[in-house]
């Protein structure tokens, strides 16, 4: 008998049917999956004190990787600086939540303080020098870390210097007091969720798309009407925002701040959780934050010896998968050696070839 | 007087030291556009190396030396390190940034990164903890001009530096090798057409690039006396910085930018305090390096000097 | 496309699993079958050396301890954790150590970090040795931080005394490292110089990041000082001395604890001229105990022991004698009795005054003479 399949389709059973939907909506349950995971597990009682520490270091660290997301992957600029921002927003808190100057405010009214004095600063300094391209931008931002690190250091009479400000105030959220981890981690929880959706909507919006086109190709973007400056003004400020927004968290946490915290070093790795994660890409960031914070922990103990593990595994992630772990999706940018680095000056010899 | 022309050796001899890396910078940029931040590990590990291997000849920090032994060992330690920071350089290019010659732009970063991670901490591990001491010493002697003292040290680091940047300059500029390096700066595919073989020239820019580094790494710890694990850190951003001022890619550049960098450093923390009376003093050094950077690239954006190699 | 989200969902679990795997367990502590002790110090990082340094004393110290009474069968466990001299690093180990049943911890080396890890130990309890020299770390009222060191109060003071008198300089300038020890160090030498009379020119804060000093020196040496005072640590310190005589100053060069190890000497290169530094214990050849730890640190560790070795000795034979005392790791126990024992420590006896200073702890001077440190006069307090 010939029977066309077209003709008779087959009734689906109910498994399949179910693994269909599952797959079909596979990111979703992931998210969902993991976020269930993250609020469930502070109570579940699998984890101590000290893993939850460790869960709210992850956290800020992925909130940062988030913000340079915006900044690196999404228009393109490379910031070598990043953590001044972070600085910023921490040293607003503590001094205006200790005994420093006796000022007291609560923490969610120095949040959007901190964001804001963040932002500001990366108008200031982003404003004359973000025509620079590439590699210039690259020494720039760096400069700009290290003026930032070295000012608290040195400016005593503000900032108390290398001594630090202590016994900063901790947080408290409508009148509770957060006093041990586990608020903490809820709030770092909370604080991240809301940025992830924002940043998430924002590289959806048409701001995202304008990035886009300014990552790919700046004169084209700039061709077809685009402000490219401004543009890549906002991304600069978003990024700054967003460290600022969470440094105060930081130092009410740690109850302290001092200058070594926010060293090169620091802006760094957060540039390495980026792109061994996957520039341009939420989750891929995420992730990228998530090894680069457990695996020194994890290998805590062998001192030395987990910088070695931590350099190849970056080594390794990156001649294996060299978009980082998640990719972001769409075409990838141009990459071959002889197209000019990462918006440098020289413009491109030969015209767009994707890849 | 004597203040000024202190200042002025001192910047000179600091400058030689960044200008060495900044070349080592350039050249590899130049050639693949890649920051290769491995070289703070480069510096570190050719430091280590002669230090081993002037050990290995039963030469440590108490031994006594004429002065012809001393600047002889010095020589060999310095080539010594050269070959062996070289050679390693070379193996980096070839494990880490090889693979990644046509990934997406910053890959090769976080690969330098990694390496640098690795070498450093590999130091660590191996060398402990405590700093080594640089046996050789040529800290005596020297001449005083208008009562500021010009140390046997600085007139031994700065020809040699010197000396290293011509050689490399002739190399790039005037042999049929260097011919070969430019023509990949410029534009690998069509050169790799010509029948240059450019896998064999990159590999080659890196060992030179690298040698480089070393060869600055055991100046550093000549001059100052000792090498630790982290050495490398600060000097490698510096140089970078001061191949970025001269205009990266651009040898005569990197050498540029290398001493006004130097000169720069000195002269700030050498007149702040002064300046300021107490208020802003040379821990404010880097600042004011900075300042003068960000205000270069402001007035123009390429360095000073301009960007491409093959210039 | 399917690999790419399968290998996201199985990095996610892992790393969910990580978070909650990563650590061990409590262990129970009521037990005294093992006495779990935590260390928290720079194990990499610009203060390398001086953590493995002091970590080395401790763990001497704690294999040289013949434990008795009733804990006499008890094992010692030591966890290290390398803080990178960094806060949040000190932290998350402060929360690990408690999270893995810690009875007692050393932390931390460098002030900073102490300052952040002094909130969370006080609130578990546990007795805190710190090897942080700031004054403020035993101003907070935390009375289970033990500051068992040279404080920065008592150096300063003591080279003041033997600057202004013994070596009757008048003009004096003072270089520090930008750090919290270094810049404590130089402000209390400071007061207590003027107080002596001594013209103190002027407080340099160098940029450690640069090994170069020669441009601070020349401008601070037009000034025409006769004594130069350093606060901070042996690696600026050593640089320091080299380039100061490189430029031609001849007079005294001064400083405390962490200018008394043999990289000093080495660093400041053949030309050391005359060089002082304040040292809590006596000399190694002065008392048979002493040279023998010498000699055994030398031996374990092919290297001299550095200041921070011999404190660290120190503090571990000073925490297990109390504990011995009370019978019991319990923290609370054990903190009472911290501040009651005088304990027999290489130096001689010395005890914890009720802030956690540590009292019966007379400084020394010496002076560098052949490559090697020569007593010249006792200084400080007795108890």
């Amino acid at each position: 008998m010939l029977e066309s399949p077209a003709e008779t389709p087959r009734r689906e059973s109910a498994p399949a049917a179910a693994w269909r939907l599952l797959r079909r909506h596979r990111t979703r349950i992931c998210d969902a999956a993991m976020l269930i995971a993250i609020l469930v597990a502070p109570i579940s009682g699998l984890m101590t004190i000290g893993d939850v520490q460790i869960g709210i270091n992850m956290g800020l660290y992925m909130i940062l990787a988030v913000g340079l997301n915006v900044v690196v992957g999404y228009a393109g600029l490379l910031d070598l600086g990043y953590i001044a921002f972070y600085a910023i927003g921490s040293y607003t808190y503590a001094l205006l939540a200790s005994p420093q100057f006796d000022i007291h405010l609560p923490l969610l009214a120095v949040m959007p303080i901190a964001a804001l004095v963040a932002g500001l600063f990366g108008m200031a300094f982003g404003a004359p020098t973000l025509r620079l391209r590439g590699d210039y931008l690259a020494i720039v931002t760096l400069g700009f870390g290290e003026i930032v690190q070295i000012v608290a250091n040195n400016a005593t009479g503000l900032t108390n210097g290398p001594q630090g400000i202590y016994d900063i105030d901790p947080a408290s959220i409508l009148g509770i007091q957060l006093d041990d981890v586990t608020g903490y981690y809820y709030l770092i929880v909370a604080v991240g969720i809301v940025v992830v959706w924002s940043i998430s909507r924002l590289s959806r919006s048409s701001v995202g798309r304008a990035w886009e086109a300014i990552r790919e190709d700046e004169e084209a973007a700039r061709a077809a009407g685009i402000d490219t400056t401004r543009m890549k003004l906002l991304a600069f400020m978003i990024g700054a925002m967003v460290a600022g927004l969470v440094g105060p968290i930081f130092a009410a946490q740690q109850a302290f701040v001092s200058p070594v915290s926010f060293s090169l070093d620091q802006s760094i790795l957060v540039l390495a959780m980026v792109i061994l994660g996957g520039m341009g890409n939420i989750r891929g960031v995420l992730l990228g934050a998530a090894i680069l914070t457990l695996v020194p922990e994890l290998l805590r103990s062998t001192a030395a010896a987990r910088f070695v593990v931590v350099g190849a595994v970056m080594t390794l992630v990156m001649i294996l998968r060299p978009g980082g772990l998640l990719p972001r999706r769409g075409p990838a940018p141009l990459a071959e050696i002889d197209r000019p680095a990462l918006g440098s000056a020289v413009p491109a010899a030969q015209p767009f070839v994707p890849e | 007087m004597k203040h000024f022309l202190t200042l002025l050796f001192n910047g000179l001899t600091l400058g030689a030291i960044y200008a060495l890396i900044a070349l080592s910078f350039t050249m590899v940029y130049g050639v693949l556009k890649l920051i290769n931040f491995a070289y703070a590990g480069l510096f570190t590990l050719g430091a280590y190396s002669a230090i081993w291997g002037l050990g290995v000849v039963g030469v440590t920090s108490s031994s006594t030396l004429a002065l012809t032994a001393t600047i002889g060992l010095l020589v060999l330690a310095l080539l010594g390190a050269m070959a062996f920071t070289g050679t390693i350089g070379t193996l980096v290019e070839r494990v880490a940034y090889r693979p990644l010659r046509h990934a997406p732009l910053l890959a090769p970063l976080i690969s330098a990164l990694g390496v640098v991670l690795i070498l450093q901490n590999g130091v660590l591990l191996v060398a402990g903890s405590t700093p080594k001491f640089f046996p050789l010493d040529v800290s005596g002697g020297g001449l005083v001009i208008a009562g500021a003292r010009l140390s046997a040290l600085q007139i031994t680091v700065v020809p040699l530096a010197l000396g290293l940047m011509v050689v490399l300059y002739a190399l790039v500029h005037r042999t049929h090798f260097g011919l070969g390096i430019r023509a990949t700066a410029d534009d690998i595919r069509t050169a790799r057409l010509m029948g240059i073989r450019t896998d064999r020239t990159i590999g080659l820019v890196f060992f030179l690039g690298s040698a480089l580094g070393g060869a600055a790494g055991v100046m550093y710890a000549l001059y100052y006396g000792t090498a630790t694990y982290l050495m490398g850190y600060t000097p490698s951003i510096k140089a970078f910085t001061a191949a970025v001022i001269g205009g990266i890619g651009n040898i005569p550049g990197a050498v540029l930018g290398g001493f006004l960098l130097g000169l720069m450093e000195s002269f700030a923390a050498g007149y702040s305090g002064s300046l300021t009376g107490g208020a802003i003093g040379p821990n404010y050094q880097d600042v004011f390096a900075f300042l003068i950077l960000i205000a270069i690239l402001t007035v123009k954006p390429t360095g000073l000097l301009g960007a491409r190699i093959s210039r | 496309m399917r690999v790419k989200r399968w290998m996201s969902v199985v990095l996610g679990v892992a790393a969910v699993t990580g978070l909650t795997a990563c650590g061990p367990k409590s262990d129970d502590s009521a037990s005294t079958d093992t006495i779990t002790l935590g260390w928290g110090g720079p194990l990499t990082g610009e203060s390398a050396e001086f953590g493995q340094s002091w970590l080395n004393g401790i763990k001497l110290g704690l294999d040289d301890h013949r434990l008795t009474g009733a804990l006499k069968d008890s094992k010692v466990k030591l966890i290290a954790l390398d803080d990178a001299g960094d806060p949040q690093q000190g932290v998350t180990i402060a929360r690990r150590h408690i999270s893995d049943g810690a009875d007692a911890v050393f932390a931390n080396m460098n002030s900073g970090v102490t300052l952040a890890t002094e909130p969370v130990y006080h609130r578990a309890g546990l007795p805190q040795l710190t090897e942080s020299s700031n004054p403020t770390i035993t101003d907070r009222g935390y009375d289970n931080v033990f500051q068992l060191t040279a404080d920065d109060n008592l150096q300063g003071g003591a080279m003041a005394d033997f600057a202004a008198g013994d070596l009757g300089l008048k003009r004096i300038v003072m270089f520090n490292d930008s750090d919290s020890f270094g810049q404590g160090v130089t402000e209390t030498f400071g007061k207590a110089a003027e107080e002596r009379g001594v013209e103190v020119l002027g407080n340099t804060a160098l940029d450690v990041s640069s090994k170069d000093y020669t441009a601070a020196l020349s401008d601070v040496l037009g000034k025409n000082p006769d004594g130069i005072y350093f606060g901070g640590n042996v690696t600026v310190g050593g640089l320091l001395c080299r380039q100061a005589r490189a430029a031609g100053f001849t007079g005294p060069f001064l400083g405390p604890d962490q200018l008394y190890q043999a990289t000093f000497v080495k660093a400041c290169g053949k030309n050391v001229g005359r060089a002082y530094v304040t040292f809590q214990s006596p000399p190694y050849d002065s008392s048979p105990e002493l040279q023998r730890f010498a000699d055994a640190y030398e031996a374990r560790f092919h290297e001299a022991p550095g200041p921070y070795s011999v404190y660290g000795y120190n503090q571990a034979g000073f925490l297990l004698t109390a504990m011995e005392e009370v019978g019991t790791t319990d923290p609370a126990k054990v903190v009472d009795a911290l501040h009651g024992l005088t304990f027999e420590s290489l130096f001689g006896p010395q005890r914890a005054d009720e802030k956690g200073l540590l009292i019966g702890a007379p400084l020394f001077i010496y002076a560098v003479r052949d490559g090697d440190y020569e007593l010249v006069t006792r200084a400080g307090d007795d108890a």
